[in-house]
């Protein structure tokens, strides 16, 4: 778990890929927010497109890029949650546009989930197999 | 067009969504080549299984991030193109390219371009994203 929570981090952005309402595969720029009893916590708002297919589709996939060419594969099914002190506890860590966007946890158009079943890959080009992580 | 080229070349690294054999989304960096006739190209190995989910699933998504906090999409369907003059071109456009696949004739070495593409530049600057047709 280690591992990948410090990848994603590091990453700053990933970018999340679902399938949209149409059908055809979507992908833009997400931020990972948080871990908490072993689970990888983001957040988005429920007035979005991406809410919209998340919904839909639960099975999502997230890519970033690490040091010296590795990269991260993250995949599983999306679990939203109501749990207001992870709420809370994203607003406090997020940065001033997150904070400006949501302002308090119980804003109604506020969503956050986890992935359950997820497994993560790291890889790179050293010739190494990729680090697999059932989490 | 000269827009969007230009934010994938800065962009360096881009992040290609496909539906996988499995029905699940998937998406894993990627590349772009280059702008060729008002078409942009990209390049893969026949024996990845990306190749083999653009062939069932031809409709894809690419993002990647640019400067002042402003993101790209781009959508389309791919296209397989055969062009042994173009492989040569991007394998000489690419060293790390020319450096796995050695010649444009190697039979894994796949290039395609993207047929229908739409293109949208969003950031956080209040402005409506601008969509680009190509």
């Amino acid at each position: 778990m280690k591992p990948v929570v410090d990848f994603l981090k590091k990453s700053q952005t990933q970018y999340l890929a679902t399938i949209g309402t149409d059908g055809k595969p979507k992908v833009r720029p997400f931020q990972f927010k948080l871990e908490e009893g072993g689970k990888l916590y983001f957040s988005t708002t429920n007035d979005k497109q991406v809410h919209k297919e998340i919904t839909q589709q639960p099975y999502v996939e997230l890519c970033a890029c690490g040091e010296s060419w590795s990269w991260l594969r993250l995949s599983g099914k999306v679990v939203f949650s109501q749990d207001r002190s992870i709420k809370s506890r994203i607003i406090e860590e997020a940065v001033p546009l997150i904070k400006a966007i949501y302002r308090t946890p119980d804003n109604p158009i506020f969503a956050i989930f986890y992935l359950d079943e997820a497994t993560a890959t790291i890889s790179d080009f050293s010739g190494n197999p990729p680090q697999t992580f059932r989490l | 067009m000269s827009t969007v080229t230009d934010f994938l070349i800065k962009s360096r690294v881009q992040y290609l969504a496909t539906i996988g054999l499995d029905d699940k989304p998937k998406v894993r960096p990627f590349q772009f080549m280059l702008e060729e006739a008002g078409k942009l190209y990209f390049c893969t190995s026949n024996q990845k299984p990306v190749f083999k989910e653009l062939q069932k699933h031809p409709h894809v998504e690419f993002c990647a991030s640019g400067e002042n906090f402003s993101w790209l999409r781009l959508s389309g369907k791919v296209v397989v193109s055969k062009d042994l003059g173009l492989k040569a071109r991007i394998q000489d456009a690419s060293p790390i390219v020319k450096s796995i696949y050695k010649t444009p004739d190697n039979p894994a070495f796949e290039i395609f371009y993207l047929d229908g593409a739409v293109a949208t530049i969003a950031d956080f600057s209040g402005n409506p994203p601008q969509t680009f047709k190509l």
